[in-house]
């Protein structure tokens, strides 16, 4: 793997980095409860480097709570989780610097301009000449004439776009996009792609989406999960046909075509 | 950069970008700031200013103003940005909880101070009291900052649950109790002259119990934020 590991604070947190550096995202029996809910149930998963995987199911099937896992949002009821060969959660301040998360909110400070939005999470994630990196990104998501207004006179799609600026400004090894293409027009879905290219390394990426036709243009593998367990884990083109299939499947579309 | 350097840039990018939101909105301070002085003029009216009673229960009164509009300002700490959506941008950020603790604490303390700054000159007003006598400032500033350190931690703790409005109070006031009876006892002799003397083991107990409630938060600051998400 091209990227440098984190440096490694303590023995614990080295276990296991040494194998596995090209499995960027290792999964075991991952289970996530809120109470009584059981949101994911016994995930199992790996991802490698470079690779682009999209997550479908229907809404309420756990893709949300997966990516949110595996930006260490949240803490497993169950399993194992690995990054980058180290075990996650002792080393989640050092794997973070790593993780680029893009949600359903966009993370931003309405009162804020969209320069200072940015340049307050690279003061934060610590990206060198951040001035040009955040010039460069603005004109790139196609808000260079906006930079200086507040991010609260944005529309829904500036803002995505803005906060698609803010997930890979710190140019992450591992980007987990939670339905990017919610609120983009086409031009918007472009921006995404054009993002998601450009990269001074091999970047990872793990993405969840109600619209298979977006998904299958960006990543050649899916899985699909149903009511917290993943049922099927293949080329995204058989997956996407199975969440057709799915007994949601068909409301689901529906639902998010809405 | 250094791990400290980097650990208070982190901070003070915090405390930057709340102080211009907060310059920006205007909504919280300004809420914190009617609040205290509204307490004030309930206080003033309750009390027969030319008396010797209100004397004796002014430092009190300022205390229970302080306090009040600490916990006001400490309340929207953290659910402030859970609302807003911009919790989990710190919390996805590779910053050491305890930067996260330090530069909300430095943000509140900051916001608190200005508030002061307007309420301390009514408070004199309305009292016709020295309260702009540098004994009775140390006094402020020092159980101000005390009294924000552990509002700081019981904001994020009380963040996490559905009653937070009433936890925060019911875990913050108990433990600030030693602060408060030192920081009423350190005023009331500041009223009447120098700090100094009389006062001094008063503001000497204010300043140990701040420095105990900052540096225990900062231990707990780990835990407590990274169980914020």
């Amino acid at each position: 793997m091209a990227a440098t590991a984190p440096a490694c604070a303590a023995q614990a947190m080295c276990a296991g980095s040494a194998a596995g550096r090209d499995v960027v995202v290792d999964v075991r029996d991952l289970s996530r409860a809120f109470g009584a809910h059981r949101a994911l149930h016994r995930v199992s998963l790996q991802v490698q480097v470079g690779e682009r995987l999209a997550i479908f199911g229907p809404n309420g099937s756990g893709k949300t709570t997966l990516l949110r896992l595996l930006a260490l949002l949240l803490r497993p009821t169950s399993g194992r989780l690995r990054l980058f060969g180290y075990e996650a959660w002792p080393a989640a301040h050092e794997l973070r610097a790593r993780i680029g998360f893009l949600g359903h909110r966009p993370l931003l400070d309405e009162e804020l301009t969209a320069t200072e939005n940015l340049a307050f999470y690279a003061r934060l994630y610590g990206v060198p000449q951040a001035g040009a990196r955040i010039a460069e990104l603005l004109d790139l998501v196609g808000l260079g004439p906006a930079r200086h207004r507040r991010v609260r006179t944005f529309s829904r799609g500036m803002q995505q776009r803005l906060s698609l600026a803010r997930a890979v400004l710190h140019d992450p090894d591992l980007l987990l996009l939670d339905e990017p293409d919610t609120g983009l027009d086409p031009a918007g879905l472009e921006v995404l792609a054009a993002l998601l290219a450009r990269s001074s390394r091999p970047r990872t990426l793990i993405f969840s989406s109600h619209r298979p036709e977006v998904a299958l243009h960006l990543a050649p593998r899916a899985v699909l999960l149903s009511a917290g367990r993943l049922v099927a884990d293949g080329p995204a083109a058989e997956v996407a046909a199975r969440l057709a299939t799915h007994p949601l499947g068909p409301a689901a579309r529906a639902v998010g075509a809405g | 950069m250094r791990p400290l350097a980097r650990w208070l840039d982190q901070a003070l990018a915090i405390v930057r970008k709340d102080l211009r939101r907060e310059a920006r909105a205007r909504d919280h301070a300004v809420s914190v700031l009617v609040l205290a002085l509204l307490l004030l003029l309930t206080f003033a009216f309750a009390f027969d200013v030319a008396g010797e009673q209100v004397r004796r229960a002014a430092p009190g009164i300022l205390w229970v103003t302080l306090i009040f509009t600490g916990m006001l300002n400490a309340g929207r700490l953290f659910t402030g940005e859970r609302e807003r959506g911009t919790l989990e941008g710190l919390l996805l950020a590779p910053v050491d909880r305890g930067a996260i603790y330090f530069g909300k604490f430095l943000g509140s303390f900051i916001v608190m101070a200005l508030v002061e700054a307007l309420v301390l000159p009514a408070y004199a007003v309305f009292f016709n009291l020295p309260a702009l006598a540098p004994g009775v400032l140390v006094v402020v500033v020092t159980g101000t900052a005390g009294f924000a350190a552990l509002a700081t931690l019981f904001a994020a703790v009380a963040a996490n649950t559905r009653a937070r409005e009433v936890l925060l109070p019911v875990l913050l006031l108990p433990v600030a109790t030693p602060l408060v009876i030192a920081g009423v006892r350190a005023t009331d002799v500041a009223l009447g002259g120098p700090v100094a003397g009389e006062g001094l083991p008063w503001l000497q107990l204010a300043i140990a119990a701040g420095a105990l409630y900052f540096g225990v938060a900062l231990i707990l600051s780990d835990y407590v934020l990274e169980e914020l998400s």
